[in-house]
C-alpha cells in the first residue's frame, strides 16, 4: 500500500518507467517550488530533474516503512541543493539587491506596504544567508513545505531531537535579525 | 503563528515560481526511460545532458577551458552561433511555437507588467497561429488568433507588428547583410537583434547571422552578474549606445540565448502604450500544429 501511495511499486517500476511519472505528478510541483524558492529559476529546473532521475535510480533502495514518498524526496533534494550552495548564496545576494530598491511611485499605502515589506525581507533573507547549511534545511522545510518534524527528521534522516535544536536555533536567529526575541524561549 | 514564522512564509511566497515548467517532465520522463534503456549510460550524464537529448536537440558543449575564463563577447556570441547552426530547420507548413515571459513598462506600471506568453506561429504564413497571454502567476489566460500570411505579411505576437512572408520573414540569412540590417534598424542595434531572433526562429541560419553580425560590432561588453526576466542568472551581452543599455542574455554554462533586457527603456510613453523592456524565452519547438509543444 505504501509502495503504491509512493508510486514505487517495486518491479512494476521497474519494467514500467512510465509508472516514475505517477511519482512525478504527485511531487513535482512541491520540489520544483521549494528548488526554486532557493536558488532561482536558472538552478531549479536541473536540481529538480537531477532529483527524480536519482530517485529513481534509487526506487528499489526506498523503504516503504518510512510512510509516503516525500520526505525521501526531499532528503534527496536537500541533498543535491547542498552541492549548488553558490547558487544559492548567489540567489540570497540578488534579493537582497531587490529588497534594497526603492519603492516606486504609487498609492501611498503601496508604497508603504512595499517599504515595511522591503524592510523586513532584507533583514530575513540575509539572516537566511548566515545560517549554517544544516539549520536552514530544517528551517525551511518546515516553513515553506509544511514539514512535521518527523518529516524533516525523516528527510534528512536525523533524529528528531536534532531536528528540534536546529529549527530552536534557526529560528533564534531569524528572530534577532527581526529585532524581535527568542521565539521559545530556549537557550 | 510567530512573526518569524509569518515572515518567513511570506518571503516563501514571494519566492515562489507562477508554475512548474512543462519541460522538466519531459525531461524527467526522458531521462527515466533512457535510464531503463541504458542506465550506466545514461545516468552517468548531468541534468542539461539529459534535458537536452530529451528536447532531441542536437548541443555544442562549451570547452571547459573557455568556460573556466571570463567570458568575451567573440567568445559568447562563437558558442550561441555554433549552438544554432546544428539545429535543423522547420519545414514549410509548421508552426514555432515559443514559451516566453515578457515584462512590459507602461505609464501605469513603471515598475513592469509581467505575462507569460504562449504562441504558434506558421513558419511561413500558410496558417493562422495562436496567442495566449496571462499575468505571470495567474491562469487569466486570453486567446487570440495571429493571422497567417496576408497582403505578403504575417502577423506576430506583438500587436500591430508584421513581417514578410516567407520561411526568414524576410530576414538576411548571412552575416553581412544581417549587419547591414541591425544597423539600418530602428532603435538599439541589440534591441534590433533580439527581434531579429523572435523572428527568425524557424530558420538557424538567420540566428547565426544574428550572433555573426553583433560579433562584428564594436562596443560590445560582458557582464557576468545578469538575471533575466524569470530570474535565471546568466552572461548578458552589453552595448550603451545613445546612452541606452540593451542585453541579450545567454545562458552562463552553455551561452545558449536566453532573451533581452532592456533596463532604462526612457520615458514610459504616452497612456495605452506599452514598452517591452524584458523577454525570457523559456521554450522554443517546431510542431506540427497549433497546441503542440513538442
Amino acid at each position: 500500500m505504501i509502495r503504491e501511495a509512493a508510486g514505487l511499486d517495486g518491479e512494476a517500476t521497474c519494467a514500467d518507467p512510465d509508472r516514475f511519472a505517477d511519482l512525478y505528478d504527485r511531487y513535482a510541483a512541491q520540489l520544483y517550488r521549494y528548488a526554486y524558492q532557493r536558488v532561482g529559476a536558472a538552478t531549479a529546473e536541473d536540481v529538480v530533474a537531477d532529483t527524480f532521475l536519482a530517485a529513481f535510480a534509487q526506487r528499489d533502495a526506498f523503504d516503504p516503512a518510512r510512510g509516503d514518498a516525500r520526505p525521501w524526496l526531499f532528503g534527496i533534494l536537500t541533498r543535491k541543493l547542498a552541492r549548488h550552495f553558490r547558487a544559492e548564496k548567489t540567489h540570497y545576494q540578488a534579493l537582497l539587491r531587490a529588497a534594497g530598491e526603492p519603492a516606486v511611485d504609487g498609492p501611498a499605502e503601496r508604497v508603504a506596504a512595499r517599504v515595511s515589506a522591503g524592510a523586513v525581507r532584507r533583514p530575513l533573507v540575509a539572516a537566511l544567508g548566515r545560517l549554517s547549511a544544516g539549520d536552514r534545511d530544517v528551517l525551511l522545510l518546515v516553513a515553506w513545505c509544511d514539514f512535521s518534524y518527523e518529516e524533516v527528521a525523516a528527510a534528512l534522516d536525523i533524529p528528531v531531537g536534532t531536528v528540534r535544536s536546529r529549527l530552536n536555533r534557526a529560528r533564534r536567529k531569524v528572530r534577532a535579525a527581526l529585532g524581535g526575541t527568542d521565539p521559545s524561549g530556549e537557550a | 503563528m510567530d512573526d518569524d514564522l509569518r515572515a518567513l512564509r511570506e518571503l516563501g511566497e514571494r519566492l515562489a515560481p507562477p508554475a512548474t515548467p512543462e519541460s522538466l517532465r519531459r525531461r524527467v520522463l526522458a531521462g527515466t526511460r533512457a535510464a531503463t534503456a541504458a542506465p550506466r549510460r545514461w545516468w552517468r550524464m548531468p541534468a542539461a545532458g539529459l534535458a537536452a537529448a530529451a528536447a532531441v536537440a542536437v548541443t555544442v558543449a562549451v570547452p571547459v577551458a573557455l568556460r573556466d575564463r571570463t567570458p568575451t563577447p567573440t567568445g559568447v556570441l562563437e558558442q550561441a552561433a555554433q549552438r544554432v547552426a546544428v539545429t535543423a530547420p522547420a519545414a514549410p507548413g509548421q508552426f514555432v511555437y515559443t514559451e516566453s515571459v515578457l515584462v512590459y513598462r507602461t505609464p501605469a506600471a513603471p515598475a513592469g507588467e509581467s505575462f507569460l506568453v504562449r504562441e504558434w506561429r506558421s513558419v511561413d504564413g500558410t496558417a493562422d497561429g495562436l496567442v495566449r497571454e496571462t499575468p505571470s502567476g495567474r491562469t487569466d489566460w486570453r486567446e487570440r488568433v495571429i493571422p497567417g500570411c496576408r497582403d505578403g505579411r504575417q502577423a506576430t505576437a506583438v500587436p500591430d507588428w508584421f513581417v514578410p512572408c516567407g520561411p526568414v520573414a524576410g530576414l538576411p540569412a548571412d552575416p553581412d547583410g544581417m549587419l547591414r540590417h541591425l544597423r539600418g534598424a530602428d532603435g538599439h542595434v541589440l534591441e534590433a537583434a533580439a527581434r531579429a531572433l523572435y523572428v527568425g526562429q524557424q530558420s538557424p541560419a538567420v540566428q547565426k547571422a544574428v550572433f555573426d553580425a553583433v560579433m562584428r560590432m564594436p562596443g560590445m561588453a560582458i557582464r557576468v552578474d545578469a538575471a533575466d526576466a524569470e530570474g535565471r542568472w546568466g552572461v548578458a551581452l552589453v552595448n550603451r549606445a545613445g546612452g541606452s543599455d540593451v542585453e541579450l542574455l545567454f545562458a552562463a554554462d552553455t551561452y545558449a540565448y536566453l532573451g533581452m533586457n532592456r533596463p532604462d527603456p526612457g520615458a514610459a510613453g504616452p497612456a495605452g502604450s506599452r514598452i517591452l523592456v524584458r523577454q525570457a524565452v523559456r521554450h522554443v519547438a517546431v510542431v506540427n500544429s497549433v497546441g503542440s509543444v513538442e
